[in-house]
């Protein structure tokens, strides 16, 4: 985050403003308006009260008498019983109608696969799956993707001729909306803007607000019992509805099996991940998902990039971090990229995670994994021509904290010098510990000078303020440094100088002095 | 809960009590099975925090009150739902937020185009030198920015932020309040502040 508006307003100088701008005293009387207001809701006139007393015993005798003939014509399908499921097969097959084809985006999959089906379904937008129940009758089972906003707890008034499953008018509260912030402010039961369906679930109203969840729905229009509305409208109204089978996929899907978090971060989603990317954050996180190793193939020569490990070489587009455990397909130099939320990570300081590499035959298998790292790395203005656009979008991994259900322990150390370390990681810590509140390691890397290079161009050996050690370690902490919640990363040198790394600078902090024990 | 301090508008420091921060549970308790008293209680301790997260909200004071007198009504309406009193604060800053949100669309649907009293002076404000400015007036000033930039942003992103630098409250907390896993949380809350300080950068040029 840069610019001169954006370093000048921190937290303290936005909190000011906003106490400033919306610490108004409560408007006189609204207190007794809202107080006035639930009173009337709540005690209805004397004459009222005493006229539902006789009409609430008229309609409990009308009651009893509506389900004793309700169980003898219709064999007793009462308001508790849930939608069934069409018999009716996926999507595939139907000769007489057109085939159906995803095209939902972010932040919806593709396709899905609900659990114990062994169909696959094309993920459908809510307009599409509009303009099927449109099209006139149409009772495949399909998958809609959309923002659910659940039945309200509404009383809903004794209706005799009115078939309860499909009619119940709690019912006419829920809706399934293209996008979300569609629900007309007129009321609960006004019809939303734009594109909508009227979804059918078996759940009781539990919602005590009309907030929307991304899900994804399989069902069907023109459910069976339909023939059970009255004819005319209300029929028509019940063949409307989409009559929910299953959920196949909802907001929170992406996490459900990984961890809430990892080395003190909140573990997120793939497509939230991407979200920092496309807003040019920095900061350090940890997300779940699914890697893919690449195939196993050799790059041509190319003389050395810029940024070698930013720039990457013919396999890193073909190294994926993906929200779904998706199959890629991969070949030498190309392949089918995942259809879901997906990025290319690199590993400059840690292993990747240990998976099969990609396949071309539709047999890659990801691994399930938890990646901390982040986006726009500060190195990428230093890739060569054409490539700081790739670089800022590679995600830069810094530890690999969970593997398959396994933690992988931090930090993470490597040496790629020919001799030993002669310094301890304990040695390190007190060092950086001097300058930053260390919260968590994430890697320890000793490294040659040549190697120190390879990773921070900028790191100029000859400098005068820079030691001329033939040893270097990079270590890579989370520390209370940082308020833009990125990594920190310190280069200590053989002689016990530490550099803190900003951008391409290296500010130096402790021209080894003292010395640790 | 940790609260944070805060300056009041006056450049003194003052301790802001976020929504549903220290009410008895009992009272909650009470106003579940429906004892009117006890929810009037809530009313009168939380009124002014609602209205507050809902002016961030909605961006006038008309809508505010509206939308805060929509908040409590549903929360009446609701309250049977509430089974952890604990749970109050995010609850009620659920609804405030829905509320508000609804106002908002409520009034675009309405075309009407209401001129915000603070507005006015804005452009006079900001050519004033931020070096002149002593505390207060600085909050001030920043105050008009504030607004501008706002207009910019969705009720949504207005929410989130509001919750954070108005409220005070964690990421935690925030998810709880919308709904949301706490990732998800702070992904929307880094969005939101990216584009509130593009948005006071783009005021900055006009």
């Amino acid at each position: 985050v840069s610019g001169p508006a954006r370093d000048d307003w921190d937290d303290r100088r936005l909190e000011a403003a906003f106490q400033a701008r919306f610490d108004r005293p409560v408007p006189p009387h609204l207190r007794e308006r809202i107080v006035d207001e639930i009173e009337a809701s709540i005690a209805p006139p004397p004459l009222l009260r005493s006229f539902r007393t006789i009409t609430r015993t008229a309609i409990a005798a009308i009651a009893i008498l509506v389900a004793v003939i309700a169980t003898m014509t219709i064999g007793g399908i009462g308001p508790t019983v849930p939608p069934r499921p069409s018999a009716n097969a996926p999507v595939t097959g139907l000769p007489t109608t057109p085939p159906l084809i995803g095209n939902v985006g972010a932040p919806f999959p593709s396709s899905v696969r609900p659990s114990g089906s062994d169909a696959t379904y094309a993920v459908l937008s809510v307009a599409d799956a509009a303009a099927i129940r449109d099209r006139g009758v149409d009772d495949r089972e399909i998958a809609v993707a959309g923002w659910f906003v659940p039945p309200q707890p509404v009383p809903c008034p004794l209706a005799p001729g009115e078939f309860q499953p499909l009619e119940d008018c709690s019912l006419n509260t829920s809706w399934l909306l293209s996008q979300p912030g569609l629900e007309n402010p007129g009321g609960r039961f006004a019809t939303p803007f734009g594109p909508s369906l009227e979804p059918v679930t078996d759940w009781r109203p539990i919602a005590t607000t009309p907030v929307e969840t991304a899900v994804v729905f399989v069902g069907h229009f023109d459910d069976a019992r339909s023939v059970q509305c009255a004819a005319g409208d209300h029929r028509q109204r019940c063949q409307d509805r989409f009559v929910v089978d299953t959920v196949a996929w909802d907001d929170d899907a992406p996490l459900s099996d990984f961890p809430i978090d990892a080395a003190g971060l909140s573990v997120i989603s793939v497509g939230d991940a991407i979200a920092y990317r496309e807003s040019d954050l920095t900061a350090e996180l940890a997300v779940a998902g699914w890697f893919q190793a690449p195939p196993v193939i050799y790059c041509a020569f190319i003389p050395e990039p810029g940024i070698p490990f930013l720039e990457g070489g013919c396999t890193t587009p073909r190294t994926w971090f993906m929200e779904a455990p998706e199959t890629t397909n991969g070949t030498r130099i190309a392949g089918s990229d995942p259809r879901g939320p997906a990025f290319n990570p690199v590993f400059p300081s840690v292993s990747p995670p240990a998976g099969p590499p990609e396949s071309s035959n539709g047999a890659s298998t990801p691994t399930k994994a938890i990646l901390i790292g982040h986006f726009n790395d500060s190195r990428a203005s230093l890739c060569s021509r054409d490539a700081p656009q790739t670089c800022l979008g590679r995600f830069v991994v810094d530890a690999v904290p969970w593997v398959e259900g396994l933690d992988r322990p931090l930090p993470e150390r490597t040496d790629t010098r020919a001799a030993g370390a002669p310094r301890s990681p304990l040695d390190l810590f007190q060092i950086i510990n001097r300058v930053a509140s260390i919260q968590q390691v994430l890697n320890v890397a000793a490294v040659s000078p040549g190697d120190l290079v390879r990773l921070w161009p900028a790191f100029d050996l000859n400098a005068a303020s820079h030691s001329k050690g033939d040893s270097f370690w990079i270590v890579s902490v989370i520390s209370d440094a940082r308020r833009d919640g990125a990594v920190s990363t310190y280069i200590v040198d053989s002689a016990g100088s530490l550099f803190e790394v900003t951008g391409n600078t290296f500010a130096v902090l402790d021209l080894a002095s003292p010395q640790p024990s | 809960m940790n609260h944070r301090p805060r300056f009041g508008i006056n450049g003194v420091d003052a301790w802001r009590q976020p929504i549903g921060a220290t009410l008895d549970p009992s009272i909650v308790e009470r106003a579940r099975r429906g004892d009117l008293a006890a929810f009037e209680s809530i009313v009168a301790d939380r009124i002014g925090a609602v209205y507050r997260l809902t002016l961030a909200v909605v961006g006038n004071e008309a809508d505010a009150a509206d939308a805060t007198q929509e908040t409590f009504i549903a929360a009446w309406r609701q309250v049977r739902a509430l089974r952890d009193p604990a749970r109050l604060e995010a609850w009620l800053s659920r609804i405030a937020v829905n509320a508000a949100r609804m106002t908002v669309r409520g009034r675009r649907r309405r075309a009407l185009r209401e001129i915000n009293d603070v507005s006015t002076g804005g452009e006079l404000l900001g050519s004033i030198p931020d070096a002149s400015l002593d505390r207060a007036a600085r909050a001030d000033h920043d105050a008009h920015r504030l607004t501008a930039a706002l207009d910019r942003l969705s009720p949504d992103r207005r929410a989130i932020l509001a919750m954070r630098h108005l409220e005070g409250k964690g990421i935690a907390e925030i998810a709880a309040a919308l709904g949301i896993r706490e990732g998800t949380a702070k992904s929307r809350l880094f969005a939101a502040r990216k584009a509130l300080l593009a948005a006071l950068e783009s005021e900055d040029r006009r």
